[in-house]
């Protein structure tokens, strides 16, 4: 039993470590698209962006990642149904960030920043590449959704749910610098 | 352990609000013109991420057992 404990534990630890280094290598790209969005533009920025609809949209993230965290806590007491609400609340933001961004502001911004200019290269190459990282954290918090349902967390195995949670919050870490560059820099 | 983890919930509750505040203060300081706001931004930002990174993601649990069961 003691050896079965030590076994799981060490895999936990591997896992924990495999998803870590995930984010960072993914990290890596995001960190090349900021740098060159300045090396491309320095710090000019269309006039015409904007900045009410990207904060808007920065709001609804950071709630989802509320959300995502408050899920987490919960299943980690074993508030099964806690969980679930929390993180129904999360894909529901998560869905409208996403919405959001592909059906108002890129339809906007492709009238002043078209993918032919440089800050449009750069605004939709980081907002795009933003983006589908989102959808996939959709898909991964609705996949963690349906096995929650099935019970397959509890308060003394939780790693599925948190792993796919910890993976919401780096996208929202990404979005933090992504707002910043795009929205805010710039006279 | 059942106080911890309540202390969880109001912790997040604290994380979500210093993040409103930090949004708040880098739109601030973006719209009006601030003198040297680049910098300020680079700042205000490297503060959300670390927010963020250390009390959602919990960094400093990577090479424990402790959370995520057992």
């Amino acid at each position: 039993m003691s050896s079965i404990m030590t076994d799981y534990k060490y895999q936990l630890v591997n896992r924990k470590l495999g998803l870590w280094l995930f984010i960072l290598s993914e990290s890596m790209i995001f960190v090349a698209l900021l740098f060159t969005r300045f090396y491309m533009q320095a710090v000019n920025r269309p006039h015409e962006l904007n900045q009410i609809l990207g904060l808007g949209i920065t709001v609804i993230l950071l709630s989802s990642s509320f959300f995502a965290n408050r899920a987490e806590v919960l299943i980690s007491r074993g508030d099964r149904k806690g969980f679930l609400r929390n993180l129904a609340i999360t894909l529901v933001l998560g869905l409208a960030f996403l919405v959001v961004v592909v059906a108002v502001e890129w339809p906007e911004a492709l009238n002043f920043a078209p993918p032919a200019t440089g800050f449009g290269t750069m605004f939709f190459a980081l907002t795009g590449l933003h983006a589908f990282h989102v959808l996939t954290g959709l898909i991964v918090l609705v996949v963690v959704f349906f096995q929650g349902r099935r019970g397959n967390y509890s308060s003394a195995d939780y790693w599925g749910a948190q792993g796919g949670v910890i993976y919401w919050h780096f996208v929202d870490v990404v979005w933090v610098f992504v707002y910043s560059t795009l929205y805010l820099v710039g006279p | 352990m059942q106080e911890k983890k309540s202390d969880s919930l109001q912790t997040g509750v604290y994380v979500f609000i210093a993040l409103l505040v930090l949004t708040g203060l880098e739109f601030w300081v973006a719209v009006g013109n601030i003198a040297a706001s680049l910098p300020l931004l680079a700042v205000i930002n490297l503060a959300k991420a670390i927010v963020i990174i250390v009390y959602y993601m919990h960094i400093q649990g990577m090479f424990s057992a402790d959370e995520g069961g057992h």
